[in-house]
């Protein structure tokens, strides 16, 4: 009975949304606060759920479902980008009055979806999660207040994603028919025996395509510099991390199905990581809003995550686990700060960010620290998880795509150091004015930037388990 | 004296002393109040200095060619370690970098007003970043701390600099990242070359030196990809366009920093990348030819365009691309003069243009005005300052009996064997630089009080003294008696030119070699 205990981390969700629920079923004028509670107490559940279940292995509804280094690496970054979320969120500033406290359930349901696809060995079960955790994301991004953008990049965000998921469906048939079975491993050994036949690589490519919606990668982008503008913080911020790094794992997970070295789709993804890298970075240089910087940014570290994983080796894939978790962490700390300076949860553009280092020392130097990762200056995590990546890369000779990489890098330090100089170089114009933070706000920095700090000069301590997690993929 | 040193197992723990001592400093400085912060700095790197004048001693030159060493695993399964030691040129620049520390924050007591524990900080991180690079070993270990390095001072120059702070700032590092991050490639290359030749992941330097055979073709983009990083930060015409932008926007301690060290860095990582991992492409074939004619280029550009500049820290940042020309000419003459010579004028550069620009920093302070043209005639007013500015300004152009002199005469007699031509184009650069700079003397200092808010300029104050009479003593020590210091730097750069003439017919080194012996991998 006790191999059960495995799936504490879905029980809990299952309990955070019944608390969630319940707190919503009143409409009393603290609803919103309740069902924010909830999501806290909830949320911190979960996360402990995923850390106790640490270790252990499962398999379970007629190997469907597995649980392994793997899907609890995955299944804890979730969690903890689900709190992050749902502590950045607040009360909703920003979100549309009547819809205050759904955003913590659409959050959770998500990130269920999100967690089912961590731990999935079977393509329908898989297509089911990806499908959860879109569709409550879709229902959030239009529900901004006062954003006239935000039903336009509603729309852009469901037609897109519905086209990529339907995409991905007609990929997964014909998977499905060509190897004449849904698990995964099975179908790892039936591809290795039909080797790279066209129609083999161009089902996987288009299976692969509902993930590259999620991570953003060219030519999946479009949905990104709008939803990240137009969505409110705590949900964008939910986009930027617990999403991204399950598309990551979820690409490891299914690159790893066929040996396809060699082959048109590396050079496909090797293109698209070279193109996601170099139009993001640009574009990011003449963007006003912070949030739109990210999404642009977010772009670019797809492009660099994708250079590990066209290494198809053991090496690449931890790389690319590693650096998307670290990406989490950078990401979070980013969208922590943006919504902390916002007024009313209104969108902060560059000047709002004037003086910060004197407004608030804390948050200035969280941004500095998440900045300098996204930028891979050492000693951040964000150095060492690129170098990783490139060095996957390298080691399999693709050293075009490691040298533009770099040349990137270089142009993707030039707008995160304006960013920088607004934050900490120019004076505020007006009064300065100091931006609260709460107990919950200050701890979350401390913990984001000494994560950022301390992964950066010990990257084993996440990168074994990157490692570990890769080694569980078929 | 060594039997103490000897008796403290000072070997063993320097390192790690000079290293991490700064960082709990700037720890030390976040915690405390401001108004202690400059306190601290100056405690720490006094210290830090004490410490490290034990090297001078400590450092054998008849024994082996790296000493001090120390070595950890960091990331053991890719072969990344901190492994650190030091040879008789990273001696003397680290002694280089302990010695302007404590200057440079005692330099900038009443210039720094503003945000002061954030400046200190800064400072002591930079010394950390600093001394890493001139003690790694491991090529991952240095690629990290040359990076890190940056963060300081893009905020010394952003947010305690000048008028132009702000372009200046994002120049300074976007020149130097674009250079570090193609070496970065190139490193990449040379571990996957020497990780397949000899089935030994690591980022050793001597492993790499010894393992990482590469053709030619790609020999040549790798030594262009490291040769970019150094020359960018040396800076070499024409990518120095950052340097005069860098130098007069930062405040006086960060143009003493730069100057003094953080160009050291640029001439160091060719010293000890760029040519003894190619030295086929770097000194044989026109590369080879093209960086000389760089050099020469560098020196007699930097001296004609310093000869014009109406402000003088300006003047003083282009003075600094032409000695740096000295530098990179000795290194590629290839002959045991040239290089000694070469570290020296690093090490003089470093005292004599850090003392120069400690003195602008100083009148600026008073007069707040750089130009040439606001002074006149101030030796009257002010004769200390005058003096100790005639004093350190002979020096920086050569005058014998003073440091200048040693080196670049070293330099120009070393390239004179090898490089007739080169060498002798090379010489006009010291008639340039006595014009350059006694003429900026003489606008300055002589003559009659042309501006009446001259007349009341005070002297220098006790603690201005304390800042230049130590420079002052080491200008004319090194150049009264610079054999002891050339007797130390002697047995390395003998091995810089055995490990690049040994290499250079082909890159395997075969035989007895007489390159560094492997250190134990720890694993």
């Amino acid at each position: 009975m006790s191999r059960w205990l495995a799936l504490l981390p879905e029980a809990a969700l299952v309990v955070t949304g019944l608390l969630i629920f319940a707190a919503l079923m009143g409409d009393g004028p603290n609803r919103e606060r309740w069902a924010r509670r909830a999501a806290e107490v909830g949320g911190l559940l979960v996360l402990v759920a995923c850390v106790l279940t640490l270790g252990r292995s499962f398999e379970v509804f007629w190997v469907t479902y597995r649980v392994d280094a793997f899907s609890q690496l995955v299944k804890l970054a979730v969690a903890v980008g689900f709190l992050v979320s749902v502590f950045i969120v607040r009360d909703g500033a920003g979100q549309r009055d009547d819809a205050r406290g759904e955003i913590f359930f659409f959050l959770l349901t998500s990130a269920s979806g999100l967690m089912v696809m961590a731990s999935a060995v079977e393509a329908v079960a898989l297509y089911l999660g990806l499908e959860i955790a879109s569709f409550s994301l879709f229902v959030l991004v239009p529900l901004r207040e006062r954003f006239p953008l935000g039903r336009e990049a509603g729309l852009k965000f469901l037609v897109v994603g519905l086209a990529a998921s339907a995409v991905t469906l007609f990929g997964l048939s014909l998977l499905i028919g060509l190897t004449g079975t849904t698990k995964l491993d099975e179908m790892a050994v039936a591809l290795a025996a039909i080797g790279s036949k066209p129609v083999a690589l161009f089902g996987l490519a288009l299976f692969l395509s509902g993930f590259l919606f999620k991570l953003a990668l060219f030519p999946f982008h479009f949905w990104a510099p709008d939803v990240y503008e137009s969505a409110s913080h705590g949900v964008a911020a939910f986009v930027a991390t617990a999403s991204k790094v399950t598309a990551v794992a979820l690409l490891c997970r299914l690159l790893a199905l066929t040996q396809v070295t060699g082959t048109a789709l590396v050079t496909a993804l090797a293109l698209a990581a070279a193109i996601s890298m170099t139009l993001g970075n640009l574009v990011a240089i003449v963007q006003r809003d912070l949030k739109r910087m990210l999404a642009y940014s977010a772009i670019a570290q797809a492009g660099y995550i994708t250079v590990g994983l066209v290494a198809f080796t053991h090496d690449g894939f931890s790389a690319a686990l590693f650096y998307g978790v670290l990406y989490l962490l950078m990401n979070a700390a980013a969208f922590l700060v943006v919504a902390r300076v916002s007024v009313d949860g209104a969108n902060v553009s560059m000047d709002d960010l004037n003086g910060l280092h004197r407004r608030s020392p804390l948050l200035a130097a969280t941004l500095l620290l998440a900045l300098f990762a996204l930028a891979g200056v050492p000693p951040t995590s964000g150095f060492i998880g690129k170098w990783f990546l490139f060095r996957a890369a390298m080691s399999e000779g693709w050293w075009w795509l490691v040298l533009l990489g770099a040349i990137n890098a270089t142009v993707s330090v030039y707008y995160y150091l304006i960013v920088v100089k607004h934050a900490y170089l120019l004076p505020a114009e007006g009064e300065e004015k100091p931006v609260p933070l709460t107990f919950g706000d200050k701890a979350l920095c401390y913990g984001l930037s000494a994560a950022t700090l301390v992964l950066g000069v010990w990257p084993t301590l996440l990168y074994d388990w990157a490692s570990r997690a890769a080694a569980n993929l078929p | 004296m060594q039997t103490l040193l000897a008796g403290l197992a000072y070997d063993r723990w320097i390192i790690a002393a000079l290293l991490w001592l700064p960082v709990v400093g700037a720890a030390a400085i976040l915690l405390a109040p401001a108004a202690r912060a400059k306190y601290i700095a100056f405690g720490v790197t006094l210290l830090e200095f004490v410490l490290s004048v034990g090297l001078w001693w400590a450092y054998v030159p008849s024994g082996p060619a790296v000493q001090f060493i120390a070595q950890h695993a960091w990331v053991r399964d890719w072969g990344i370690q901190y492994y650190v030691g030091m040879d008789g040129i990273s001696v003397f620049l680290v002694l280089l970098t302990t010695f302007l520390m404590p200057l440079a924050v005692l330099g900038s007591w009443k210039g720094i007003t503003d945000r002061e524990r954030g400046f200190y900080a800064l400072m002591l991180v930079l010394a950390t970043g600093m001394i890493d690079v001139f003690v790694s070993l491991d090529l991952f270990l240095f690629y990290v701390f040359w990076e890190v390095m940056l963060v300081p001072m893009y905020f010394i120059i952003g947010v305690w600099g000048g008028k132009g702070r702000l372009y200046a700032s994002i120049k300074f590092f976007i020149y130097t990242m674009v250079g570090s991050l193609l070496m970065l490639v190139a490193i990449l290359m040379l571990y996957f070359a020497a990780g397949r030749q000899s089935g030994n992941w690591s980022f050793q330097y001597e492993h790499l030196l010894r393992y990482a055979v590469l053709e030619p073709r790609l020999q040549f983009w790798c030594f262009g990809a490291f040769f970019l990083a150094f020359a960018i930060k040396v800076p070499m015409v024409p990518l120095h366009t950052w340097l005069p932008d860098a130098h007069v926007e930062a405040p006086t301690a960060g143009s003493v920093i730069l100057a003094g060290v953080l160009l050291k860095m640029g001439t160091y990582g060719l010293l000890r990348f760029a040519v003894p991992f190619f030295p086929a492409v770097a000194i044989g074939g026109t590369v080879g030819k093209v960086v000389i004619a760089l050099a020469v280029v560098g020196m007699v550009y930097g001296a004609l365009v310093a000869m014009v500049q109406p402000d003088f820290k300006k003047l003083i940042a282009y003075s600094s691309v032409s000695h740096l020309g000295f530098v990179v000419l000795g290194i590629w003459a290839l002959t045991v003069q040239s290089v000694q010579g070469a570290v020296m004028v690093m090490l003089n550069h470093g005292i004599s243009t850090g003392a120069l620009f400690f003195l602008v920093g100083m009148i600026y302070e008073r007069r707040h005005s750089r130009m040439l043209a606001d002074f006149g005639g101030i030796a009257r007013v002010v004769p200390a300052y005058a003096a100790i500015l005639t004093v350190v300004s002979l020096s920086s152009i050569g005058l014998p009996g003073l440091n200048g002199f040693v080196g670049e005469f070293l330099v120009l007699l070393g390239t004179f064997r090898t490089h007739p031509v080169a060498a002798t184009i090379g010489t006009t650069t010291v008639i340039f630089a006595a014009a350059y700079l006694l003429w900026a003397l003489l606008r300055m200092l002589y003559g009659k009080i042309t501006k009446p808010e001259n007349e009341a300029l005070r002297d220098l104050t006790r603690r201005e003294y304390a800042v230049l009479v130590p420079l002052l003593v080491v200008i004319v020590w090194l150049g009264l008696f610079p054999g002891p210091v050339l007797r130390r730097i002697e047995p390395s750069s003998q091995r810089f030119i055995e490990l690049v003439r040994l290499r250079l017919p082909q890159q395997v080194p075969t035989g007895p070699t007489v390159a560094p012996q492997d250190a134990p991998v720890v694993r």
